[in-house]
């Protein structure tokens, strides 16, 4: 969750707009306000808008939207004419590198924290936790270009971020905090990430730590961003955000040269759309005019291209906008998803009840008739409650979470039983006698099905309980079965049935055996049965996987 | 019957009063169809092991599977510039927990291409969280789904205040909102006397890069809702284990039929 900070007096200046007119509206454009506070606002906004992580992205975003400023922002770029060589050893470690100057930055501690805090954000929603993308932003006048991106003997030593001392990278990788958290991404090669300056001093090791070298503070005037990552694309949006950002802030922006490009470039990319399309996506008859006017309003520029298209240019950090699509969507917000009449499509469909619902639902009212509670109990489940408790083999085909949360959760369920006996023994304080039944999935070879299970606990339990259950259950869902003696462990030899449809065992019931009972803590007599429901005539055959553009 | 039970019957009784036929099917899922054929990405988080219950089995990919290996690696034949990146078959093939039940909404689609199509489904979710009072490791989710020709925000809009004004809960407002999947997408908001505005479910239209391999040609609008959520509301829970681990006495003692609320 990106979780972002808005300083009040900050946020106003450059807002342009009082700070109860912001909470009111920002969730109109797609955030959920978290906690309002004395001196500032958090805010949550969605994971495919970075761009507004920062007290300067959501300014410009929200002076659009209330109609303070349209349009595209400026942001003109002037050559620093710093280069930045890559070393093409870094092609299988970490290849693609992102950087700008940022001069006259004016950062109080808060203008810090905030940078960092989008830093942070960013690692999280663009860099998948520093893997694709991991920024480092330097102060530029503690080193001197040209700056080198090379891939290093991990021997190599440097005094990293918050240390007094040299360590090694190693040595950072397993005693550094940072180090410890993303040792993971770097740890398999022989080489490691490295950035230095004309005199060969460390800036930073990427993506785990940089120099305390070049550590930004209030003093700081001019920054020198580097970002680095395994995806082009995503290095690219972690620099235009940053940039944008601080631009917004009132710092200008130059280009460094990284292996003959020159970047950021900050540069809109053009996307012409249909109005008419849009207007049919939204259920709104719009014109060219009244959609261009909406768009200008998102920070786009946009203009009508004849009647029927309009002609867009897309600030650099809105990475969000893969398609056509993301632009309507804009549109919709900026008209207010508040002013939308809600309505109802003409057309007329047949309700349809699907068939494992129609037996299940028939299990529950005949369960019900027989006076017996519903149980919903949990799929997941574990060895102890299905199998050992129950004096069983573990049914083949089990399927185990190769993850699990919590040793009461490891395995699917293959039956109902088991759950319904430790139903009991949550209830055991309750009084007697107890009937539970319960339906529903159960997972064999990653084949999904459904059982019926259900339980009866009191002094006089016992076979011919059981037996008339299942009986009743058998005969209202009519199912054609006989009966042959039972060898199921988890009953009573001599007190317990099978259920045999078309010579294939389905179901059991019978006399709960009285180590199973031990088992879970009960002490009284248990009757029970379960039954697989996909023998009930009608229970519909696996449909057939379907497949892209097959038709 | 079990009180939550009755709830999900009254909103599948809903659902089929407004037109809604109903689909069922597997809790193990390829992480094609939880996932790609969503158009989630490849690197997206809920795809790590920290979030998603892994299997170790693996399922072959459909035939056709390059349609949707196309649209994430460069939007096919769409205006998408798709996630870009390679694709990776292996790593579609592995196994998860269903994680929504939109994984069966959109093999419904890819099976009836044709409009119109108005579908819904109440199943388990699996998530991995650690279990406490308000967060399990699986839940009930209802899934919603209508595709026709000319069908547009305004609908879907229609579509969920008449859901909820049905399930009792009369003032409804909606607020942008983002899934991976839907675009544009809305969160819906519930009046709940003594709660306040309450969020509610998710909803919005799947994106042209979920619709187009699969030869969908018109909108899909689609909402979803954990129910156990409004479970807790209507039965007064402060802890959702009570749904699946129930007190005999609380099952006896809840009254079948609540009233109008």
């Amino acid at each position: 969750m990106a979780i972002i900070t808005l300083p009040y007096r900050y946020l106003e200046r450059l807002a342009g707009t009082d700070r109860q007119t912001i909470i009111d509206r920002v969730p109109m454009i797609g955030a959920d306000i978290e906690r309002i506070e004395e001196d500032h606002v958090d805010v949550e906004f969605f994971p495919n808008r970075p761009d507004l992580y920062s007290p300067e992205g959501v300014a410009r975003a929200m002076r659009g939207f209330l109609g303070i400023e349209e349009g595209l922002p400026n942001y003109t770029v002037r050559p620093s004419g710093i280069t930045f060589s890559v070393d093409p050893n870094l092609a299988d470690i970490r290849p693609f590198l992102g950087s700008a100057v940022i001069r006259n930055v004016a950062l109080d501690e808060e203008g810090i924290e905030s940078l960092m805090a989008l830093q942070e954000a960013l690692h999280w929603a663009v860099g998948r936790g520093r893997g694709k993308v991991a920024i480092g932003v330097h102060d530029l006048d503690t080193v001197k270009p040209p700056f080198r991106y090379v891939a290093s003997p991990r021997n190599r030593s440097f005094v990293p971020l918050d240390f007094e001392r040299e360590m090694t990278m190693e040595e950072m990788l397993a005693d550094h905090p940072k180090g410890r958290d993303y040792a993971h991404l770097v740890e398999n090669f022989d080489k490691f990430p490295l950035i230095v300056d004309a005199e060969n001093r460390v800036l930073s090791f990427p993506p785990i730590i940089n120099g305390e070298l070049t550590r930004v503070t209030a003093a700081t005037k001019n920054i020198l961003l580097d970002c680095t990552g395994t995806d082009r694309k995503a290095v690219m949006t972690a620099v235009n955000i940053i940039c944008t950002a601080l631009a917004e802030a009132g710092a200008t922006i130059e280009t460094v040269t990284v292996e003959g490009e020159e970047m950021p470039t900050l540069a809109p990319a053009e996307r012409v759309v249909s109005v008419g399309e849009c207007s049919r996506l939204l259920g709104l008859p719009l014109t060219a005019e009244e959609m261009s006017r909406l768009l200008r309003r998102m920070r786009f520029d946009a203009e009508p291209d004849g009647a029927s298209r309009v002609r867009i240019l897309v600030p650099c950090y809105r990475s969000d906008i893969l398609h056509d699509w993301d632009i309507f969507e804009d549109v919709a917000i900026a008209y207010g998803i508040e002013n939308f009449d809600a309505a109802l499509p003409a057309t007329s469909t047949v309700a349809q009840e699907h068939p494992i619902s129609a037996i299940t639902g028939a299990v529950r009212s005949v369960m019900t008739g027989l006076g017996y509670l519903e149980a919903i109990p949990f799929t997941l489940s574990n060895d102890r409650v299905l199998y050992a408790n129950m004096q069983r083999e573990p049914a083949p085909g089990t399927l185990r979470l190769l993850h699990p949360i919590s040793e009461e959760q490891t395995v699917v369920r293959t039956d109902l039983l088991p759950l319904l006996m430790e139903m009991l023994q949550a209830n055991k304080h309750r009084e007697l006698p107890q009937r539970l039944f319960a339906v529903g999935d159960v997972v064999v070879d990653c084949i999904t099905s459904q059982k019926a299970a259900a339980v009866s606990i009191h002094p006089a339990a016992d076979f011919s309980e059981a037996y008339a259950a299942a009986d009743v259950l058998c005969r209202e869902l009519s199912l054609p079965y006989t009966v042959t003696e039972s060898a199921d462990p988890a009953f009573l030899d001599g007190r317990r049935g099978d259920i045999v449809v078309n010579g294939k065992i389905v179901g059991v019931f019978g006399e709960v055996h009285p180590a199973v009972l031990g088992a879970f803590d009960l002490e009284h007599s248990v009757a029970a049965f379960a039954l697989d429901l996909t023998a009930v005539p009608g229970y519909p055959a696996l449909p057939d996987t379907p497949s892209p553009g097959g038709r | 019957m079990h009180p939550y039970q009755r709830i999900i019957d009254e909103m599948r009784r809903i659902l089929f009063d407004m037109g809604f036929e109903e689909m069922s099917g597997g809790i193990v899922q390829s992480s094609f169809w939880n996932f790609d054929a969503l158009f989630q990405p490849q690197d997206h988080p809920a795809r790590e092991m920290q979030d998603t219950f892994f299997l170790g089995e693996r399922r072959p990919l459909p035939a056709g599977y390059e349609r949707v290996r196309d649209m994430h690696e460069h939007g096919g034949g769409t205006s998408s510039t798709g996630w870009g990146g390679t694709w990776s078959a292996e790593k579609a093939e592995q196994c998860v927990l269903r994680t929504h039940t939109t994984s069966l909404s959109i093999q419904h689609l890819a099976a009836h291409p044709k409009p119109p199509v108005r579908a819904f489904c109440i199943g388990r979710v699996y998530r991995r969280e650690a279990i406490d009072p308000t967060h399990l490791a699986e839940f009930e989710q209802l899934e919603g789904i209508v595709m026709d020709e000319d069908v547009n925000l305004r609908h879907l809009l229609g579509f969920l205040k008449e859901f909820y004004a049905k399930m009792g809960f009369e003032k409804v407002r909606f607020r942008p909102g983002y899934f991976p999947y839907t675009e544009p997408s809305v969160e819906p908001e519930v009046y709940v006397d003594g709660l306040g505005w309450v969020e509610l479910g998710g909803s919005g239209i799947f994106r042209q890069e979920v619709t187009e391999p699969f030869g969908i040609e018109h909108p899909v609008l689609a909402w979803g809702l954990g129910i156990s959520r409004v479970a807790m509301l209507r039965l007064g829970l402060r802890d959702l284990r009570q749904l699946y681990r129930s007190d005999v006495e609380w099952v006896r003692d809840t009254p079948t039929y609540g009233g109008r609320r």
